[in-house]
Formats: structure tokens, C-alpha cells, sequence
């Protein structure tokens, strides 16, 4: 009798953790291996200048439409600092929590 | 004070740690993150283990279920990680929460946890062996330290952060 609930105990510990480990691996992968190579200067260059080159309506949305993978970098380097990190640009100070919540939803969705 | 010594010293105040940073790291974030998520479940699992260890602790000396208590003491350490794991994934990915290097080093962290233990326990019930009771012995405490330095580093750099943000608006 108690071999079988040990047995059973094993069982579900080896499910559980293989459920986890692959669970895990969809959960945490990395984006792709060219995305990834992006370093902090070059993204927070890349934001610098993609805000100062905006249209001159000061819309992102059209920007957006051209420049389907800066975006997807600009998203690699804001899923890595936190809500709080702001940038500069020129004189202004754009904080990166402000930044993605002004991105259109759909346009962001897209991107995952 | 033995690196072991040391060890056990951090991995004691891993629940009143993770509660601190916590409020802090909330209070300065203000919204749900993979970090807080991950925080407040570590907080049930920790708690739980402790009951855990001290409802089987009890009932080491009976001879009669010692083959069941030794199961029930290594599985149920291990099953309550893989289960942390499972949901902290699961309420990561419903949520579309990003991840990071340190949210991805907790999560690798619990795995190898719950994995040690399943196996040194395979080890002991297949082999009758205890080789790598030693190996357990310092791996548990190594990465529960490890992921209380983790959290802390990564509490502290969110304040830090907030504080530059801060900083650099009032330059403006």
C-alpha cells in the first residue's frame, strides 16, 4: 500500500516536472538570436533617434505602420528595463512606462 | 561562520526579505509584473514549506511509514516547486507579463530545486544509496541564497532606476 502512494507521488513529481520544465521554456525564451544581439546603447539610440525623426503631427501610429522591426527591437530593449527607466531625447525626458502605454494596443499585440 | 553557516543564515530570512522587497519594489513599479507575480507566489510557497517541513519533521522517529515519510519529505519539497513553477508560467503567460534575465534565473532556479530533490530521492529509494545527499545538502541552501541575492539586486536596480527617472525629470 505504501509502496503504491510512493510510487504515485513519484509519478505526479516527474509529470509536474516536466510539465514545468517545458512550461517554463515556452514562458522565458528569448526572442530571436538577431533581436537579441541588440545591445542597450544601440536600442536606446535606436529609441532616441525613431522619437526625434517622428512625424512632424508628433503621431507614432504612422511610424509604426513603416518600421515593423524597430519596433519589435525597441520592444526587446523595453521588456529589459524597468517601468521606471526614462531616456532622454534632446531636452526632453520620455519615460519608457509613459512610451509604451501611448504605443497603439494593436500595434504592440502584433509584435508578441 | 562556515560558508554553509552563511548560506542557511540567508536562506532563514528568505520569506522576510522577499516580503520587504515586495512592498518596496511594488511601491515604486505601482503596477503587475512577472517580478511581483513571482514574489507573492514565493511568498505562499515558502510559507507552505515551512509547514511542510515542520508537519513531517514530526513523524521522522516511526518505523512503521519511515519509507513514506522519506518520500513524502523530498517529493513534497519537490512537487511544491514544480507547482510554483507551473503557475508562475501560467499567470505570466495569461497576463502577457514580459520576462527577464532575473525573472528567468527564479524560474531555472525553482526547476533545478524541484529536480534535486526528485532525484536524490530517486537515488535513495532506486539505489539505497546516498551519494548525492551531499550534493543536496549544499545545493538547496546555495539556490534559495542565490534567489534572495537575486531578488534584492534586482529591488535595489528598480530603485535605483526609479531614482535616475526621478532625476532626470527634474533636470528637464
Amino acid at each position: 500500500m505504501i509502496d503504491l502512494q510512493i510510487i504515485s507521488l513519484v509519478a505526479l513529481a516527474v509529470m509536474l516536472g516536466v510539465a514545468s520544465i517545458i512550461l517554463a521554456y515556452r514562458t522565458v525564451r528569448q526572442p530571436s538570436k538577431e533581436l537579441d544581439k541588440l545591445d542597450n546603447y544601440s536600442a536606446h539610440k535606436l529609441i532616441s533617434d525613431f522619437i526625434e525623426n517622428a512625424d512632424s503631427d508628433n503621431s507614432l501610429d504612422s511610424k509604426f505602420e513603416k518600421d515593423e522591426e524597430i519596433m519589435k527591437k525597441m520592444r526587446v530593449y523595453l521588456q529589459n528595463c524597468s517601468s521606471t527607466s526614462g531616456i532622454r531625447v534632446g531636452g526632453t525626458v520620455i519615460h519608457l512606462s509613459k512610451f509604451m502605454r501611448d504605443l497603439p494596443e494593436s500595434k504592440l499585440n502584433r509584435s508578441r | 561562520m562556515s560558508l554553509y553557516n552563511l548560506l542557511d543564515l540567508i536562506q532563514q530570512y528568505e520569506w522576510s526579505i522577499s516580503v520587504l522587497m515586495l512592498l518596496i519594489y511594488t511601491a515604486i513599479v505601482r503596477k503587475l509584473t512577472s517580478f511581483n507575480v513571482l514574489l507573492i507566489l514565493l511568498l505562499f510557497l515558502t510559507y507552505l514549506q515551512f509547514y511542510w517541513d515542520v508537519t513531517i519533521s514530526k513523524h521522522f522517529g516511526r518505523e512503521d511509514i519511515s519509507d513514506l515519510i522519506t518520500a513524502l519529505w523530498y517529493l513534497g519539497f519537490g512537487i511544491s516547486d514544480f507547482i510554483f513553477v507551473v503557475l508562475s508560467c501560467f499567470i505570466i503567460r495569461k497576463n502577457h507579463l514580459e520576462t527577464n534575465t532575473p525573472i528567468r534565473m527564479i524560474i531555472y532556479s525553482y526547476i533545478a530545486l524541484g529536480v534535486v530533490q526528485v532525484i536524490t530521492y530517486l537515488e535513495r529509494f532506486i539505489f539505497s544509496t546516498k551519494n548525492l545527499y551531499y550534493f543536496y545538502e549544499y545545493a538547496i541552501p546555495t539556490v534559495n541564497a542565490s534567489v534572495t541575492v537575486i531578488i534584492f539586486v534586482y529591488t535595489a536596480m528598480t530603485v535605483l532606476n526609479g531614482f535616475s527617472a526621478k532625476r532626470l525629470e527634474s533636470d528637464k
